[in-house]
């Protein structure tokens, strides 16, 4: 009786399958009496086919040398097979153990002890190969699967480098397997291809070990390949076995060319050698596996490019997926489309809003006059002298503005010059533009004034300092009706040009005595005038039409509104523009921000 | 020698007149008779320079060159104003507010770009330059001094609203201040490479 190595209870010792649970008995051919570990080394695995073997070696057989061994994926190790431990003949006597003994007694005393137990073991093998040829055919595909992912990888590791995938317990890589997943198809078409691998080589092997050992190492490069590459880069888990079995795949030339020993193995397993017979056994294979298809490469550079596409799309499809699904059961943000109908009513009722400020400002708003508004100094200064002008004076009244600011200088100028034309002071008009010959005319209808004729004084700064100096009054730079410039009483300067300014005040301001010169200018030049006043190189200056409008009432001369006006009005739109550009960066940050959030 | 004939003139032409300011009494009819030629030399100039605009627009004419629609309505415009001139003269009344009735429109309407392009900076540069002290400081600026241009705070006539509009008026004295300085200095330093021969913008 033995016992299930799985239960523990007895069953029969030619009981392939445990009666009680049903486990595979290994201890099948255990013969009582005898140890059946006794003699053999513990590493080494003694197949059936072994022991046939070792049973039709006579007692009295010749030495035979050691046969060089063939293994595939690996170099020839002498001592790697039990063959070689068993043909061995000298002192094999001694060795042998004294299970084989006795058998081999009882088998010269018997006529077919040797074919009895040949029939019942092909019986076992039989009804042991019926029963776990499917499992391990699937093991078997699964190890070429494999094998040919792991030469896969390496091919696009060597085509592209990739990030590193995780990998699963099987040593499939990740991404891998999320492709098997979404390729189905290829996967199923995939299958056929890894049968036909699963049924290689083994016949092929076979066939080829016939043909001599060269061609068979030939042949065997494929597979040594398909070995050697996994070993490299594949996982610790899958090279021991692929070795393992690699190594089992030996081959003897000497025992091939015995006719005898292929008429031995014949009727067991027909065309396959016995040396093949462990790893048929093993693996469950028998007669009807098919041939490899060694021509069968991985996979082109340009395929792994087209899974590796397809993976990145995927990828980010699964990004999708995966926000999707962390946004499920969140409440709805607030809907975009609301926030910009909003910011689309906010910004026009903005809008209307600051159109309707400034038509009001315009249109209802009485015009900003300041009943005890007081000019800055310069502007009292210039004030100043202009009423301690008496009648007789002579006043210069240059003109140099350009006609874009004729509105607001003329606004500021002419009333000062109506109240010097009224107070009995004499105008005499200079200009240094030709901008001056035609805008004159203008300023003399605005300040109600009989016209004149002004003179043209060429070469800007250089005429300046001719006029200044005027040393000879042949001068032909020099018009023939201006003085010299000691000779007026204040030279009145229209001006909305800083450079003109300086003209007038380094040309000619050093040749002439302190106080001669005021200035009536753009309101964008008053904060470079100050330093002149400071320095007294200026009687006084008014910039801008409010310092002007005050001037104006200083000299009982008012003027008219409507410019100053308009020109509120303009300063309004700049403000009202200034503030909305505020608002939208704002409101732009504030969405950005918005954005970011659900993000978060 | 090309390159030395201005240098020299024009060191020979600045230290004359640097000594003639200096020594008025001696060399001030040398003065006089120098700057005639300087005032008549530039307005030569300005001939050419006219000459040279209007030559080159006639070449775009000619060429039909893309624009010249533009050349044509110059040169036209150049044309009757000169013969206007000619004709007419230039203390004619008429001829004056013609002239001024084309120009006046002209340049305020320039202006008024000018004033809507600064409006469209204004709104942009918040949008391109996002939130800096930059920024922030030219929007508080102008938003302040554009109020007080307005003149309504100043119409409130309160003393402590006045004081206060006062000093911020001045704060721009300082920038005015520094302008200043550095347009003389570098005047100066211009006028002395000129006169040291160091400074070769013409012909160049």
């Amino acid at each position: 009786m033995i016992l299930c190595p799985h239960c523990g209870k007895e069953n029969l010792p030619v009981a392939t399958r445990c009666v009680h649970c049903g486990e595979d008995l290994e201890d099948l051919f255990r013969i009582e009496g005898t140890d059946p570990d006794a003699g053999l080394p513990e590493e080494q695995d003694i197949s059936v086919s072994d022991l046939l073997q070792a049973f039709r070696q006579e007692d009295d057989s010749q030495a035979e040398k050691p046969r060089p061994v063939i293994s595939i994926g690996k170099t020839p190790e002498p001592a790697a097979s039990e063959e070689t431990q068993s043909v061995t003949p000298e002192g094999e006597d001694e060795q042998t153990p004294e299970w084989l003994a006795r058998i081999r007694k009882r088998a010269l005393q018997e006529e077919d002890a040797a074919g009895e137990l040949s029939r019942k073991i092909n019986a076992m093998e039989a009804s042991r190969a019926e029963e776990h040829q499917g499992r391990v055919d699937e093991e078997f595909a699964n190890w070429i699967a494999r094998i040919r992912e792991n030469a896969r990888r390496e091919n696009l590791l060597a085509a592209k480098p990739a990030e590193p995938s995780p990998e699963s317990e099987e040593g499939v890589p990740e991404w891998l397997r999320k492709v098997r997943e979404l390729q189905p198809q290829d996967a199923e078409q995939d299958q056929p291809s890894e049968e036909t691998i699963a049924g290689f080589s083994i016949e092929a092997s076979a066939q080829e070990a016939e043909q001599g050992d060269e061609p068979a190492l030939e042949q065997s490069e494929p597979a040594e390949a398909l070995a050697a590459n996994p070993q490299e880069e594949s996982e610790p888990g899958a090279v021991p076995e692929l070795e393992s079995e690699s190594a089992e795949l030996v081959l003897h030339p000497d025992e091939e060319a015995s006719p005898d020993a292929r008429a031995d193995e014949e009727p067991s397993e027909g065309p396959k050698t016995p040396e093949l017979e462990p790893v048929l056994e093993e693996l469950g294979l028998t007669a009807e596996v098919g041939a490899l298809d060694l021509e069968e490469k991985p996979s082109s550079s340009e395929e792994l490019s087209a899974d590796l596409l397809l993976l990145r799309k995927q990828k980010e499809n699964a990004q999708m997926l995966m926000t999707l699904i962390g946004e499920e059961g969140k409440g709805l943000p607030p809907a975009k489309t609301a926030r910009e109908a909003s910011k689309g009513w906010y910004r026009f009722i903005l809008g209307a809003f600051l159109l309707l400020v400034l038509a009001a400002v315009i249109v209802f708003v009485p015009e900003a006059r300041p009943i005890k508004f007081e000019n800055p100094t310069p502007a009292v200064a210039l004030k100043d002298a202009l009423n301690a002008l008496e009648s007789g004076d002579t006043v210069l009244v240059v003109q140099e503005y350009q006609a874009a600011t004729s509105a607001e200088m003329e606004q500021m100028s002419a009333p000062v010059l109506r109240a010097l034309e009224e107070r009995g002071v004499k105008l005499q008009f200079l200009t240094t533009h030709p901008n001056g010959l035609w805008l004159s005319a203008n300023l003399m209808d605005a300040a109600d004034i009989p016209a004149r004729e002004i003179s043209y004084l060429a070469g800007g700064r250089l005429g300046v300092l001719a006029a200044a100096l005027q040393l000879d009054e042949s001068s032909a730079a020099v018009p023939g009706a201006l003085e010299n410039l000691e000779n007026y009483t204040l030279i009145l300067l229209l001006e909305d040009s800083q450079a003109d300014i300086q003209n007038w005040i380094e040309q000619a301001g050093p040749w002439l005595k302190a106080g001669k010169l005021g200035i009536l200018a753009s309101s964008q030049n008053a904060a470079l005038l100050l330093p002149y006043y400071d320095a007294g190189q200026l009687a006084g200056y008014a910039a801008g039409t409010m310092e002007g409008r005050v001037l104006a009432d200083a000299l009982d001369a008012p003027t008219a509104g409507a410019p100053s006006r308009a020109y509120q009005a303009g300063l309004l739109v700049m403000i009202a523009v200034l503030l909305l550009g505020m608002i939208i960066k704002a409101e732009a940050d504030s969405n950005a921000r918005h954005q970011k959030e659900p993000e978060a | 020698m090309r390159k030395t004939i201005p240098i020299v003139v024009a060191a020979l032409a600045a230290g004359f007149v640097l000594a003639a300011l200096i020594l008025r009494q001696q060399l001030g009819g040398w003065l006089d008779l120098v700057l005639n030629w300087a005032i008549i030399i530039a307005s030569a100039a300005l001939l050419v320079a006219v000459a040279a605009l209007i030559l080159t627009h006639l070449r775009h004419i000619i060429r039909g060159q893309r624009g010249f629609i533009y050349s044509i309505i110059l040169i036209s415009a150049f044309l009757v104003s000169f013969v206007g001139a000619l004709v007419l003269g230039l203390d004619n009344t008429a001829y004056l507010r013609w002239v001024a009735a084309i120009q006046l429109p002209l340049e305020t309407s320039l202006l008024g770009l000018a004033a809507l392009v600064m409006t469209g900076a204004a709104l942009q540069i918040f949008r391109s330059r996002g939130w800096s002290l930059l920024t922030i400081s030219f929007g508080i600026s102008a938003l302040v001094f554009l109020v007080i241009s307005l003149g309504l705070l100043q119409a409130l006539n309160i003393p402590l609203l006045t004081t206060i509009i006062a000093y911020l008026q001045r704060l721009p004295l300082i920038g005015a201040r520094g302008l200043l300085i550095g347009i003389g200095i570098g005047a100066l330093m211009t006028g002395l490479r000129v006169m040291l021969g160091l400074e070769k913008g013409w012909g160049e």
